[in-house]
């Protein structure tokens, strides 16, 4: 089951509603892509909190799995991270890369 | 030489095809195992099995054979490069592409931090690393070695297979093979490796001197070549069965006839052409102008 | 004496690089500091972006410099550079008996080379897959090459970047042991599409000429070639009236089983391999004059290889990376840098480390920057490969 990409950056400034909404909508799809991507089969999507460390603790995620973090948002988002090492502060959490990934999305061309 | 065979698990079992149970699942951590596919898991789960029934928690070396290595990660990796041409790739199935990829995480999920060799060379892969094992126990008596064998089955290899002519003659398959192997006897020996031959150009010609298998042998398992269906030179007035017919072709398979040979010495099992009181087989295989051969005692 | 095992040594050597065709070219170019990483000039692979330590030779041209008559056409690059490197090292060992030869190779490549191009046509036109994949294998370079060389045992390993010097372990104790009479160890790696896009993406290539041991390095660079050493037992080659070129004195293998592409921080798996070949030798730390590193210029290797160094040697020896002329060519680097300790010793001089810059972190010691002339009696060589798994060799003065 692939996720769709989000839709293309709206013309006018959201409201504040559709963005909590999408926000929501956002860390559902990325907890997700990540199950996927990373090939936790044994972990249900929804079990992963929001603010949940990914590496070291909590999932235990290691520097493989950074650059197919690296990978997810590339092909679901158009995102483009050329330094592995800005990873460590945008993969801290499902909240921190939603958060980049909603800033990435909303920044202009 | 005498390499004693404390353990010896393969999947699938020769002489129980029916049985898709794979040895050692459930030891293998579901977490651990999330980077490896499915035919991967197999492969490990016999090691673990092996170790398990050899009373090893550590092995103090581990030696592979492989003969096309993770054919499902190097097949995943060249549609990744295809699907993505010029975009970022995922590494995942590139890494596990390296032929050492299952000693390698065998390695890991035991921390053990011994010699750790992978061979590639086809159907004598095993044989290199059964060699390996005798001189790494030669020097280290009391160690307890893992040594084993794994290969992959894909649908390309039968559509590779088939334009070569050889859909009919030859069933490609998949399997593995894993032994605790060390230089003394103990309560859970189930044999004993006491030659071991990979020759060159020895096709149409005895590939062994008389000296070394002086006594005759009670049963002979062989693999032909499997593009021309050659047979390998068999020793004279040894009872012979080709083993491809249990398990099919793929680089491992003399692993698992090693454990059908195991299997044979050690319980009642007989099937046509094995005759019944057997103390020594011998596996020999034939693969282009090689003949690769192991003997196997009680 | 009775009991001691045999003295194993080289006798000959052939070798084909970045640094150019045979050792001779090796040795020009390793004393004057030549790199030989630059743009792809003999492969339409694309990666302009990327530079490589590429054999400066087309696949005909490698074809033309390969003796063997009975080569055949339309092989893949590993069997050109391996049958190139095996002829020169045949040649060079001066055995006028060469049977009963046992051949050790080695390759990660082997003829992905060909795959990869076909590999497009698996549902449109099969057959012309089959007839590349019929190479595909790692060990369908040895086969060809123990023809070449008449060869009557043959096996092939394959360990990444360590695969060669274990090649050579390998060797040196199936002659210990009296299993072989002779032994052509080495190994022999292509560059191709699928191990460039592998590496990189690993994250782990420099877009610029690597910098091994530097405070900025920034990944590795890839490269081919092919090497071998023939070994023999030194009592063998003494009584032929011939001369050793030089004495496989130690190595060992082992495993840091700490993750799948990296080493440990500590480095334990290459302080294991370093102690272990300084043990089988019966040599100190401070025996050593020279350490050949594996120095892929790498983040983790060579902070984890170059710790192991200070927690071994306390003040370690003239090291360096060869790795910055010749990038790193995967299976056949543990046999080529075998080479090059082999021609340091019988020269005396160290290669340099190109482009090396400032101390790498938390460390204290810089490689060798320029060639340098110095006496050499032994050379320990480290190839250590993906998840710590590595192999130390040491070499000495015949």
């Amino acid at each position: 089951m692939a996720p769709e990409h989000p839709s293309p950056q709206p013309a006018s400034k959201p409201s504040s509603r559709s963005i909590e909404m999408d926000r929501e909508e956002l860390k559902r799809n990325l907890k997700e892509q990540i199950v996927k991507q990373l090939n936790l089969e044994e972990v249900k999507p929804e079990s992963i909190a929001d603010d949940a460390p990914l590496f070291g603790e909590g999932l235990g995620l290691d520097s493989i799995d950074a650059l197919e973090l690296i990978v997810l948002l590339d092909r679901h988002y158009g995102i483009k991270i050329t330094d592995p090492k800005d990873g460590r502060t945008i993969f801290v959490s499902v909240n921190t890369m939603a958060d980049h990934i909603l800033a990435q999305l909303a920044a202009p061309k | 030489m005498e390499l004693w065979i404390n353990a010896a698990v393969c999947h699938p079992l020769p002489w129980d095809l029916g049985n898709t149970d794979v040895p050692g699942s459930e030891l293998l951590n579901k977490g651990a195992a999330r980077r490896m596919p499915a035919q991967m898991r197999k492969g490990i789960s016999c090691a673990l099995q092996a170790l398990a029934n050899a009373g090893t928690v550590k092995p103090d070396g581990i030696f592979m054979g492989t003969g096309l290595g993770q054919v499902d990660d190097t097949i995943g990796f060249l549609n990744e490069i295809e699907e993505n041409a010029g975009g970022i790739l995922s590494p995942s199935g590139f890494m596990r592409s390296t032929h050492n990829t299952v000693g390698g995480t065998i390695a890991l999920l035991l921390t053990a931090d011994g010699p750790n060799i992978t061979y590639s060379h086809g159907l004598a892969s095993l044989h290199w690393a059964l060699l390996n094992a005798t001189l790494h126990a030669e020097e280290h008596p009391t160690h307890n070695l893992l040594v084993g064998a794994a290969d992959e089955h894909a649908p390309l290899l039968d559509a590779l297979a088939n334009v070569a002519g050889l859909t009919g003659r030859t069933t490609l398959t998949s399997g593995a093979a894993f032994a605790v192997v060390s230089a003394v006897r103990n309560a859970t020996s189930l044999g004993k490796i006491t030659g071991l031959w990979t020759a060159l150009r020895a096709n149409g010609k005895q590939w062994w001197t008389n000296e070394e298998l002086s006594a005759p042998i009670d049963l002979v398992l062989f693999g032909s070549d499997p593009f021309t269906g050659a047979l390998p030179v068999l020793p004279p007035h040894a009872r012979s069965l080709d083993y491809r017919s249990f398990t099919g072709t793929h680089g491992s398979a003399p692993g698992q006839a090693l454990c059908m040979a195991l299997h044979k010495l050690n319980t009642g099992w007989s099937t046509d052409g094995m005759g019944t009181a057997v103390t020594s087989v011998l596996v020999v295989d034939q693969h282009g102008e090689e003949t690769s051969a192991m003997l196997i005692e009680r | 004496m009775q009991g001691l095992p045999p003295t194993i040594a080289i006798t000959g050597m052939g070798v084909v690089s970045a640094l150019g065709n045979g050792v001779a070219a090796q040795l020009a170019a390793l004393r004057a500091g030549y790199s030989g990483i630059g743009a792809l000039r003999y492969h339409d692979l694309g990666f302009p972006d990327l530079v490589f330590g590429e054999v400066p030779m087309s696949d005909a041209e490698l074809k033309t410099a390969v003796k063997w008559a009975d080569a055949g056409s339309d092989l893949s690059r590993t069997v050109l550079l391996g049958l190139l490197a095996a002829e020169e090292a045949m040649a060079s060992c001066g055995a006028k008996n060469k049977t009963g030869l046992t051949l050790i190779s080695a390759s990660t490549v082997g003829g992905m080379d060909r795959t990869e191009r076909e590999y497009q046509y698996r549902d449109s036109d099969t057959a012309r897959l089959m007839r590349a994949a019929r190479g595909h294998e790692v060990s369908d370079h040895t086969r060809y090459v123990a023809r070449s060389v008449g060869a009557t045992q043959a096996g092939t390993i394959s360990t990444a970047c360590s695969s060669s010097a274990n090649a050579i372990m390998l060797g040196a104790r199936l002659l210990k042991t009296g299993r072989a009479n002779a032994v052509l160890a080495g190994g022999a790696d292509a560059l191709c599409g699928f191990t460039i896009a592998g590496f990189r993406a690993l994250s782990a290539m420099d877009a610029k000429a690597c910098r091994p041991f530097s405070a900025d390095r920034a990944g590795m660079n890839l490269g081919e070639g092919a090497a071998y050493v023939v070994l023999e037992r030194l009592s063998d080659v003494l009584e032929s009236g011939r001369k050793p070129l030089a004495i496989v004195a130690g190595y060992a293998n082992a495993n840091d089983a700490y993750h799948q592409t990296a080493t440990s921080p500590e480095g334990i798996g290459p302080q294991k391999a370093m102690e272990g070949a300084l043990r089988v030798a019966g040599i100190t730390a401070a025996n050593v004059d020279h350490v050949n590193a594996h120095g892929t210029a790498t983040g983790n290797n060579d902070l984890t290889e170059l710790i192991a160094m200070e927690r071994l040697f306390g003040k370690v020896p003239p090291f360096t990376s060869t790795k910055s002329l010749t990038g790193h060519t995967l299976a056949a680097a543990g046999a080529l840098e075998a080479v090059f300790s082999v021609l340091s010793i019988r020269h005396g001089f160290v290669p340099p480390t190109a482009r090396a810059g400032d101390v790498v972190e938390g460390c204290r010691s810089l490689p060798v920057k320029v060639p340098t002339d110095m006496a050499v009696r032994t050379v320990l060589s480290n190839s250590f490969g993906f998840g710590g798994n590595g192999t130390s060799l040491l070499f000495s003065a015949a």
